[in-house]
């Protein structure tokens, strides 16, 4: 199966390296690939050493050209690779020459396109495939790499599996059967929607998780003037990145540091201290810290003062800090984590209580986690149609073309996660799976 | 017929379909000629002695407020009605009745041998006369010809019919009626694409060989509604029908005989209805069921003949005797006829129109089984839609094109044309995305805008549907009235609902779940039970506020994609030019031509990601 025509385009930065990949695809990738090497590459899925020339017959660069023929391909098309020497001149020169042969230069994201249109994976592997290249840590990485295998696409089928034979179900009563349902089915239908729901409000749960390791954790640091916020930002990163001095209102602009921590991408915000401003600068500091406080993910509220009222706003993880630990000698507040940026005490126990206020931990390998928030609505929106099914039966009654109408629209929002739909799907399955009667 | 003769429409058959399509085109001032084998068997109830049942129920009621004869000759005929599914949900609550098969054949021949627009006439059309991609008439086996502006063919089950009983074989339209040969070579000839479907019938029994002591037996309801909303003094009878179940012993006999079923033998080449098993299917797909039920349906009225639904068989007769009179109630049964399978020819229906009109042929309709279709109503159904339109062709004027949110049998007609045809197609309430809209009580409301506008009424059935659709009006109105707490918490403690405390809409309460219309016994309204169309108009009152807030979110649905139905798709589209889309798609769309956007999105194989790639495409160049 194909696409029509055929495309190409570097895969690998352009820059300066010791190698780099073009690729193309489509029906006429091998015609091209061999009028370019002026050679008849004929093994499949192995690599060939060929001298590569342009249209005009004039020498490019030695290459190694791998072939892969249809359907056993990324996209599931003819596909050459060619790995030149790693110059962004000899690149251009290749992609140039595929184009004046007749090739067109790809769409961002069009080999994965290609790859899904003709069946190779679902949206959400693809999906996997556009995070797994942004992935910061190995974490996240392995996680991208099980969901482009399809582990999670499989639990979504499996969730969905479940749902239309549920749905087949009530199709056979309403459209087979010319029985009533018997007392003991009657009960069992809410209880199986029961059952699904709560399927879907774990796998849901997931995201909190997938979300951390794909698109990483904002941790605000806030507190008010001169209590050692900067500090903090610098001793956990451990490199002197913000300005720090004994003056009140030293930081004003929005400092960032990034780091990785049990696998989970952080950028910690140091802010201005929140104290009525005495110039317009800081106003706008401190007008600015606390909008960041609100899209945190964590908030890490720092004090020099032992007595500290430990006061959670917002919705998020909110963790108490005093600092300058070496300057008190009254009895420590439990609740409050007591650390010296200056003698670098209590920052492991500050680590530990971050890891657990995010509940990061290490990951099960059977389970694959939601990762973008276009899964995460998805799934919500499953569950919120088994909420309403198993409403229909509390008030409506059991009333079956109404709780097969919320069903439906379950398994609607997860064929629009995996990019299909297929209603025949249902009528298939009455057939194949239950004895018809009459 | 001595000279060539001319009439506006041709119908080719006098099946289901045919009778459906030359009644209403002659309503519609055409002149007709109906062509079929044996003007003797006009109506004729080849299978099941039932009207209507689930979906197909839905179906019936709609032919009726379009103008059709099904409704009205099953009220005529029927001897058992009941509304199945009446536990399950209310819009997929279905009518259904047992009807006297030799009544109901009686009562439509005579509609169409005494209707003057008419003429009937005994022959074998073989083939078609056309000119300039347009149909001219027919040509009979005599060689006589027929002129018309419009030719409708509805076969049946007689386009190349083969008959398999064990591994006898006999070239038949119909048990001990010839088939027709020579269409099929023809429109090949023109280009058509053309299938092989089979279907199956269980064996007629000796009433008088069973022993009906042994059976279990089963009412209609006791207060029967009728299908036509013309039909008025409606008191049908009440017959009864029986079940018995097979058992292991029948099983084994029939899996140690599959052999010589022509089905398992692999001399059948179509493919068999899935939904409507043959007893060999049933024992060998549901290995573990040891016992299947089995229904005896008298054919008529006091009838001996016995029709044995659920023992759909191609086995051969001796072997059907042997594993029956191990059933409990049918020790000594003997048969009046075995039951059979046939093998039939269809075309494509991705080759139609909606309108049901060939895209090949200007003029030429395809209505019923030749479509891939089974059932009487399905037939039924596309005659009328055939004739109406074959009329509306002739007239110069825009075909009646149903949309699935408006009918089942506007789903069926785009299924048909959109999807592969892998069995015969039956109707479904699940095929219905629309289903909780399309309630047998509301056929009138939904298509009698149609009926209006297309003349399709007769004044006695137009003024029965009007004062239908008043009562309802006057009723949901009058549940719009609050009513006072002295007046009602009585009845709701007796129903063991919660009281209420403060006046309360009436609609309100009737949202409960316990309460109905006549659990409230209010006399708001002054129609009695007794009367049909007021109990009628109580279930669709019912529907409707239960249901408000479903109702009023499939209409959503419908609304978001309007658009996409009434976008049209160029004929002239080159789908194999289109570079974004599979394959699979190009070949689909490029046989199907759809006619909507919507159209497109239900062609099968065609995948959302093609659409997206169409619907990009598609809007640039508008």
């Amino acid at each position: 199966m194909n696409s029509g025509d055929t495309i190409v385009a570097p895969a690998t930065p352009l820059g300066f390296s010791g190698l780099a990949v073009v690729r193309v695809s489509g029906p006429s990738a091998f015609k091209f690939a061999e009028i370019a090497t002026h050679k008849k590459i004929l093994k499949n899925r192995s690599a060939t050493l060929v001298t590569f020339y342009n249209k005009k017959g004039e020498k490019i660069d030695r290459a190694v050209i791998t072939r892969f023929v249809a359907p056993a391909s990324y996209s599931g098309e003819d596909m050459v690779e060619i790995s030149s020497h790693g110059n962004p001149t000899i690149v251009d020169a290749v992609v140039s020459t595929f184009c004046s042969l007749g090739a067109r230069l790809a769409d961002p994201g069009e080999f994965t396109y290609r790859a899904f249109i003709n069946g190779k994976m679902d949206l959400v592997q693809a999906e996997g495939v556009a995070a797994l290249i942004k992935s910061k840590t190995i974490e996240s990485v392995k996680e991208q790499q099980k969901i482009i295998s399809g582990s999670l696409s499989k639990q979504i089928n499996k969730l969905r599996l479940k749902l239309v034979d549920l749905v087949s179900f009530l199709e056979y009563q309403m459209d087979i059967s010319e029985e009533d349902l018997s007392a003991k089915e009657q009960k069992n239908v809410p209880k199986k929607i029961r059952a699904l729901h709560k399927e879907a409000l774990v796998l849901s749960n997931t995201f909190i998780r997938g979300k951390m390791l794909n698109l990483g954790v904002t941790a605000v640091i806030t507190g008010p003037p001169n209590v050692g916020k900067s500090s903090l930002l610098n001793a956990l990163c451990g490199e002197s990145r913000a300005i720090v001095s004994p003056e009140p209102g030293t930081t004003r602009d929005i400092v960032r540091s990034e780091m990785v921590l049990g696998g989970v991408p952080f950028v910690f915000l140091d802010t201005a201290g929140i104290r009525v401003a005495k110039s317009a600068i800081e106003q706008e500091g401190v007008a600015r810290a606390k909008k960041l406080k609100e899209k945190a993910d964590l908030i890490i509220s720092v004090s020099d003062d032992p007595q500290a009222q430990t006061n959670k706003t917002g919705s998020q993880p909110h963790i108490f800090v005093v600092n300058k630990s070496d300057l008190h000698s009254k009895k420590p507040n439990k609740a409050i984590i007591h650390i010296s940026c200056k003698n670098k005490t209590g920052l492991e126990v500050l680590l530990l209580e971050i890891k657990s206020a995010l509940k990061i931990g290490p990951i099960s390998s059977d389970v694959s986690l939601l990762s973008t928030p276009r899964q995460s609505a998805a799934i919500n929106a499953c569950a919120k149609s088994l909420e309403r099914a198993q409403n229909v039966c509390k008030t409506v009654g059991l009333e079956l073309e109404l709780v097969s109408f919320e069903l439906r629209s379950g398994i609607n929002a997860l064929d629009v996660l995996l990019g299909k739909t297929t209603p025949e799907d249902i009528i298939n399955n009455i057939f194949n799976n239950l004895c018809v009667g009459k | 017929m001595k000279h060539d003769k001319s009439f506006d429409v041709l119908v080719c058959g006098g099946g289901h379909a045919g009778i459906e399509s030359a009644l209403i085109a002659s309503k519609l001032g055409c002149s007709v000629l109906l062509v079929t084998l044996d003007t003797k068997a006009i109506g004729r109830m080849s299978c099941n002695p039932a009207i209507g049942g689930l979906a197909k129920g839905q179906i019936v009621r709609e032919i009726d407020v379009l103008g059709g004869v099904m409704g009205l000759a099953t009220d005529h005929s029927g001897i058992q009605f009941k509304i199945l599914n009446q536990s399950k949900g209310k819009s997929v609550w279905s009518p259904r009745a047992q009807v006297d098969k030799r009544e109901y054949e009686s009562y439509v021949s005579s509609r169409v041998l005494n209707n003057n627009k008419i003429e009937v006439l005994q022959g074998e059309v073989v083939s078609l006369l056309c000119s300039k991609g347009r149909v001219q008439g027919v040509v009979l086996r005599s060689g006589a010809r027929a002129f018309g502006k419009a030719v409708i063919l509805t076969c049946g089950t007689f386009l190349n019919g083969l008959i398999h009983i064990g591994q006898k074989k006999i070239r038949a339209g119909r048990m001990g009626e010839s088939g027709a040969e020579g269409i099929t070579e023809f429109l090949l000839s023109l280009g058509f694409v053309a299938g092989r479907l089979k279907t199956g019938t269980p064996p007629r029994l000796d009433g008088s060989s069973v022993n009906w002591n042994k059976t279990s037996t089963t009412h209609g309801d006791e207060l029967p509604l009728p299908f036509s909303y013309e039909t008025s003094s409606f008191d049908p009878p009440n017959v009864a029908c029986h079940t018995t179940t097979t058992n292991l012993n029948c099983k084994e006999v029939i899996q140690e005989n599959l052999k010589l079923s022509p089905m398992f033998s692999g001399d059948v080449g179509g493919v068999g209805p899935r939904y409507c098993p043959s007893i060999e299917d049933k024992v060998s797909r549901f290995a573990h069921h040891d016992s299947h039920t089995l229904f005896l349906e008298p054919e008529w009225l006091r009838s001996d003949q016995i029709y044995l639904n659920g023992f759909s068989t191609s086995l051969p007769e001796h072997i059907q005797i042997k594993a029956l009179r191990l059933v409990p109630g049918l020790e000594h049964v003997r048969f009046f006829r075995p039951g059979y399978a046939i093998e039939y020819d269809f075309f494509s229906p991705a080759q139609l129109k909606s309108s049901l009109e060939t895209k090949n042929l200007s003029g030429l309709f395809f209505a019923g089984q030749i479509n891939g279709t089974s059932g009487y109503e399905e037939a039924a159904a596309q005659g009328l839609i055939a004739g109406i339109n074959a009329a509306k062709l002739i007239q110069e004027k825009e075909p009646l094109i149903l949309k699935r949110s408006e009918g089942y049998i506007g789903v069926m007609v785009d299924d048909l044309i959109t999807k592969d045809t892998l069995e015969p197609y039956r109707m479904f309430t699940s095929r219905a995305e629309y289903r909780i809209l399309l309630r047998f009580s509301n056929a009138h409301t939904r298509l009698c805008a149609h009926a209006d506008k297309n003349n399709l009424l007769s004044p006695a059935r137009e003024k029965k549907i009007r004062a239908s659709l008043a009562l309802i009006d006057k009723m949901l109105e009058s549940l719009n009235r609050s009513v006072l707490p002295s007046k009602i918490n009585s009845k709701l403690l007796a129903l063991g609902e919660n009281t209420i405390n403060q006046a309360t809409p009436l609609k309100n309460i009737l949202k409960r779940p316990s309460v109905t219309l006549d659990s409230l016994a209010l006399n708001v309204l002054s129609e009695s039970n007794k009367e049909a169309t007021a109990r009628e108009a109580k279930i669709e009152v019912e529907a409707i506020i239960k249901y408000e807030g479903y109702i009023k979110r499939q209409q959503d649905q419908v609304d978001k994609m309007k658009k996409n139905e009434s976008t049209p798709l160029p004929n002239n589209i080159n789908y194999f030019e289109i570079k974004s889309i599979s394959n699979e798609a190009r070949e689909k769309l490029s046989f199907v031509r759809p006619e909507t956007f919507g159209q497109a999105m239900r062609v099968s194989g065609v995948t959302p990601a093609d659409i997206s790639a169409l619907s990009v495409l598609f809007l640039k160049r508008t």
